[in-house]
């Protein structure tokens, strides 16, 4: 008997890795790699339920030749970059501030800032609707104290060109995010560094030019990545508060599938494939430009 | 004693089994007409419940469904109803991806559905079948020849009526002075810019107000009555997407951008950011002023080029495993005291659904006591100036003609 | 003035600086609750009126009816975010063990490969995965939806107990081993405390990313299993008839669950926890 469960623990130990690799892999790789697959079929023009049965390129080709998706991937592109460069400046400027706070203000603001990370995108949407919207409560206030006369006067923040919405729903709910990070990084990572430094007579903008900032700039790139990534491929929000048309991929994509024509459901399907190729590219290279600043962790 | 305890169980059980089986509901039998209406009831008893799906972005919808007619159906039927909200698009691609993968007994019994959308649906096999004339207030209350015609398509009984739809739009009487006809409309929007917009195609009631310009701007809407005439149709588009184009940058937002749907686009009027709105419902804008949702000074008007009217309907999907009592629900939605508290602004406010000319002379009494309020035009004068829908191609190439003449500049 | 009189300046001036700014940023993060909770007891407020013009609690009155479907709403969200929050964290714990442990070949394509949703929109595996789970029976099922769930969650989850496993030194449980202990001992009583920190960061990230859900629900559920997202989405997502009162109470209620666990786990889950697996 000993000797079984001896056997057993020795088979467990020699592939402990795949096993342990196991029922993680059984979720993400069967359900996500096999959604994406069922995707890429349909994408090729695998569609049975529909009579198609001929692989084929053409509704890539025609997401190629179409300009208007061009446009859409350019916006798509735009809201993804935009509002990660300005989450992540104010993000490290929040940490650092909110860092140096002392007492109550510190615990308070710890409190406040976590809030919107705890709550679905759906609300940060409606909130700059009922806020920032031409006929907001903000607009309702100017109007009433005479500064505006008409709902057209206030500026277009929602379904616009530049996206002014849709950046201002992300920030709302990514500063927080990428503040309590780079936060707790501040905190955790720097501080025997900081310590040596201070042994070694640094002064505090010393170390914090030279200690601080290095050791949590891994932090900073690899949530500003995360933000990026959710950026690109993010639905709700474009297609609540983004313009008409030709609004981002995702959303795009969205429609195409839900149109009662089938016919349309493979170039969605090449839509999404798209997108996420794209996505994968730009993030791998990503990736690999902030890999020079990890050594420092590891 | 014992011999007799299990003769009189076996027998229990023959008469149960036998009783089921009798009961128990044969959808083929039943859709050749070979079962009685009380069987049907009675059958439609044992199945206990039924699902409802259907758009449910309106909270009085839902409401007067819920708690006036699920509770109906439950007191009168013993049937609990299960509504589930959601847009037709889904539903469809649901009952579609279904069928796509086999599924024989779905969860989708009834849906409220008409135009485009059922002919699809109907096209693709995903209904059951002629039911209507099964329906003991069908044959009373409907005549089939005006009834099965669903945006010019004759959908075979596959469907039973729910509402009439009266196209008519909405001002503020404090506000605004509305326009008669599309030539004013022009005016109207040079005049007060930004302060219109229509909802992009294909939401249907922007598609709804698209194709009333095309009507209106190739001559009328007579000579497109009957099948799609391509030929015809592309020698005379040409002056919609003109149209259109010309009022585009007077638009809300100079056109840049146009609501996804009637619902933003009434909330955008609501939250006072254009001065007119629209609606399939003629019974809306009171609805909506006994909500507190838009002022008392809001009235309905119609233009000078007539009412587009048409009918949504219910129907049964294939795969439903409560036939029985999809039966009777679409039944009893066409019974003339449901479809009169339907009407009434304060619990719901949507139009009749069966024919008025043939209720008693009870319930016609009851229909002319309803108070429409003084924000809606009274029916009659409606029905006077009705203009009816097209079939349903034109739909698609009027669509998919303004996503390319119009939308894309 | 001399020097230390414009250093002092200049620091008055970035003290300012600074309160300035984190009082514009609260403001911008909370200002918006005073309209929402304003509209979620109006019965009319037109433009350009500051404040309503009629009052009333008509849309608590609906939101906590049946009809609104808000109270199965909040029972299914919460359950499912609990359930997938547990089973992230189970089924994690061998794999982060693995990461965070060991060196072999192809592990950064592991680590890409399981990275991989968080990169890839859910809108693209969404709509793949629906065909799927309608063949396997899994569409507008609860188990659907939460095997559904797992697939945003478990990245971040396996993440960031992986990186508390990346500083664990195996040399305790071995202690424990020599020590007489059973393996199940070991890891109760000298595993689990060590990992305790990471394992509530990863419940937490869990439960929150599932709370928060809505394309996963959209597509899988199918309107048939009703989350707070999926619900609020049909009121602000552009085919309803935009109701603002209704909306407000939905958006007020959809934010409690959240509140609620950021106030329980406030004192378990130090600030430095959050930088796990970043």
């Amino acid at each position: 008997m000993n000797e079984r469960i001896n056997n057993i623990r020795l088979f467990l130990k020699k592939y402990a890795i795949p096993i342990g690799l196991l029922p993680i892999f059984m979720i993400v790789g069967v359900l996500f790699w096999g959604g994406l697959t069922g995707a890429i079929l349909q994408s090729l023009g695998w569609f049975p339920a529909i009579g198609l049965r001929e692989i084929t390129l053409k509704y890539y080709r025609e997401i190629f030749l179409d300009t208007d998706l061009w446009s859409s991937s350019g916006y798509t592109l735009y809201i993804a970059i935009i509002p990660t460069i300005l989450a992540t400046c104010i993000s490290i400027l929040l940490a650092i501030i909110i860092n140096d706070l002392n007492g109550n203000m510190k615990k308070i603001s710890n409190f406040i800032i976590k809030i919107p990370i705890m709550i679905p995108y759906l609300v940060g949407i409606y909130m700059v609707i009922v806020m920032y919207g031409q006929s907001g409560w903000i607009a309702r206030i100017m109007a009433s104290l005479g500064l505006i006369k008409c709902t057209s006067q206030f500026p277009e923040i929602l379904y616009s060109n530049s996206a002014i919405g849709i950046i201002m729903v992300y920030l709302w709910k990514q500063v927080p995010f990428m503040t309590t990070i780079i936060r707790s990084n501040l905190i955790s990572v720097g501080r025997d560094y900081e310590q040596v430094a201070q042994t070694l007579g640094a002064n505090n903008s010393q170390i914090f030019r030279y200690v601080t900032i290095p050791l949590i700039i891994p932090g900073i790139l690899s949530s500003s990545l995360l933000v990026f990534a959710f950026n690109f491929g993010s639905f709700e929000t474009p297609f609540i508060v983004g313009r008409y048309y030709p609004n981002t991929l995702p959303v795009e994509a969205y429609k195409l599938y839900s149109n009662i024509d089938l016919c349309y459901r493979p170039k969605a399907m090449a839509m999404v494939i798209l997108i996420s190729i794209l996505s994968t590219i730009i993030l791998y290279y990503y990736e690999k430009s902030i890999e020079k600043f990890k050594y420092i962790k590891k | 004693m014992k011999k007799f305890i299990l003769f009189f169980l076996i027998c229990g059980i023959l008469v149960f089994v036998l009783t089921a089986a009798v009961l128990a509901f044969d959808a083929n039998k039943a859709l050749q007409g070979k079962m009685t209406w009380e069987e049907i009831v009675a059958a439609a008893k044992e199945e206990g419940e039924v699902t409802f799906y259907g758009w449910g972005g309106s909270a009085i919808t839902n409401q007067w469904v819920d708690n006036y007619f699920g509770k109906e159906l439950e007191e009168r039927y013993g049937i609990k109803l299960i509504r589930v909200p959601m847009n037709i698009d889904d539903i469809i691609n649901k009952l579609l991806a279904e069928k796509q993968a086999g599924k024989k007994v779905g969860i989708i019994d009834t849906v409220w559905i008409n135009g485009e959308n059922f002919k699809t649906a109907y096209q693709a096999n995903l209904l059951w079948g002629s039911y209507a004339k099964l329906l003991p207030n069908y044959n009373k209350y409907c005549k089939p020849k005006e009834a099965n015609i669903d945006f010019g398509f004759d959908n075979q009984g596959f469907e039973s009526p729910y509402s009439n739809a009266l196209f008519v739009f909405g001002y503020d009487a404090a506000k605004t002075e509305p326009f008669n006809n599309f030539d004013e409309l022009k005016k109207f929007v040079k005049k007060n810019s930004g302060r219109f917009t229509y909802s992009a195609p294909p939401d249907f009631y922007g598609s709804a107000f698209v194709r009333q310009v095309f009507c209106a701007t190739t001559g009328g809407y007579e000579q497109w009555l009957g099948d799609f005439n391509r030929e015809k149709f592309e020698a005379k588009v040409q002056a919609t997407w003109d149209y259109l184009n010309e009022i585009e940058p007077y638009l809300w937002r100079n056109g840049k951008t146009y609501p996804e749907s009637n619902a933003k686009l009434e909330s955008l009027f609501q939250m006072g950011e254009i001065d007119i709105t629209m609606n399939y419902s003629f019974l809306a804008i009171q609805s909506y002023i006994n909500q507190g949702k838009i002022p008392p000074t809001c009235k309905s008007f119609i233009l000078d080029e007539g009412v587009l009217s048409n009918m949504n309907y219910i129907t049964i999907s294939g795969n439903s495993s409560h036939k029985a009592a999809a039966l009777v629900l679409a039944n009893l939605m066409m019974d003339p005291e449901v479809q009169i508290s339907k009407l009434d602004p304060k619990k719901r406010g949507d139009g009749i659904g069966i024919d008025i000319s043939l209720l008693e002379p009870k319930y016609v009494d009851k229909l002319e006591n309803v108070d429409l309020g003084p924000a809606t035009l009274p029916m009659d004068f409606l029905y006077k100036n009705r203009i009816f829908e097209l079939n349903a191609k034109y739909t698609e190439a009027i669509e998919q003609g303004w996503i390319e003449n119009v939308l894309k500049k | 003035m001399d020097r230390e009189n414009v250093n002092y300046v200049v620091n008055i001036t970035k003290k300012i600086l600074k309160k300035v700014m984190l009082f514009i940023v609260f403001l911008y993060i909370l200002s918006a609750i005073i309209p929402i909770v304003v509209w979620s007891f109006t019965r009319s407020w037109f433009w350009p009126s500051a404040f309503p013009q009629i009052w009333d609690n008509h849309a608590w009155q609906y939101v906590f009816s049946n009809v609104s479907k808000v109270p199965q709403a909040i029972a299914n969200t919460i359950i499912i975010a609990l359930i997938v929050m547990i089973l992230s964290i189970l089924i994690s714990l061998p794999s982060a063990r693995v990461m965070g442990l060991y060196k072999f070949k192809g592990k950064k394509i592991v680590e890409m490969l399981l990275l991989a949703p968080v990169i890839i929109p859910p809108m693209a595996v969404g709509l793949g995965l629906t065909t799927i789970f309608i063949k396997i029976g899994l569409s507008d099922t609860m188990q659907g939806v939460i095997i559904a769930h797992l697939i945003p969650t478990l990245p971040y989850v396996n993440r960031i107990i992986s990186s508390t496993y990346e500083t664990f030194d195996t040399r305790y449980e071995e202690q424990g081993i020599m020590l007489g202990a059973s393996s199940f001992k070991v890891f109760i009583n000298v595993t689990f405390p060590i990992l305790l920190p990471g394992l509530i960061t990863a419940a937490l990230f869990g439960f929150v990313i599932s709370l928060n859900e809505f394309v996963m629900t959209f597509l899988i559920g199918g309107g048939r299993i009703i989350t707070l997202p999926v619900l609020l989405f049909g009121f602000v997502g552009g085919t309803s008839s935009f109701d603002y009162p209704i909306a407000s109470a939905m958006t007020i209620l959809l934010s409690i669950p959240g509140i609620i666990f950021l106030f329980a786990t406030e004192r378990i889950i130090k600030e430095e926890y959050f930088s796990m697996g970043f």
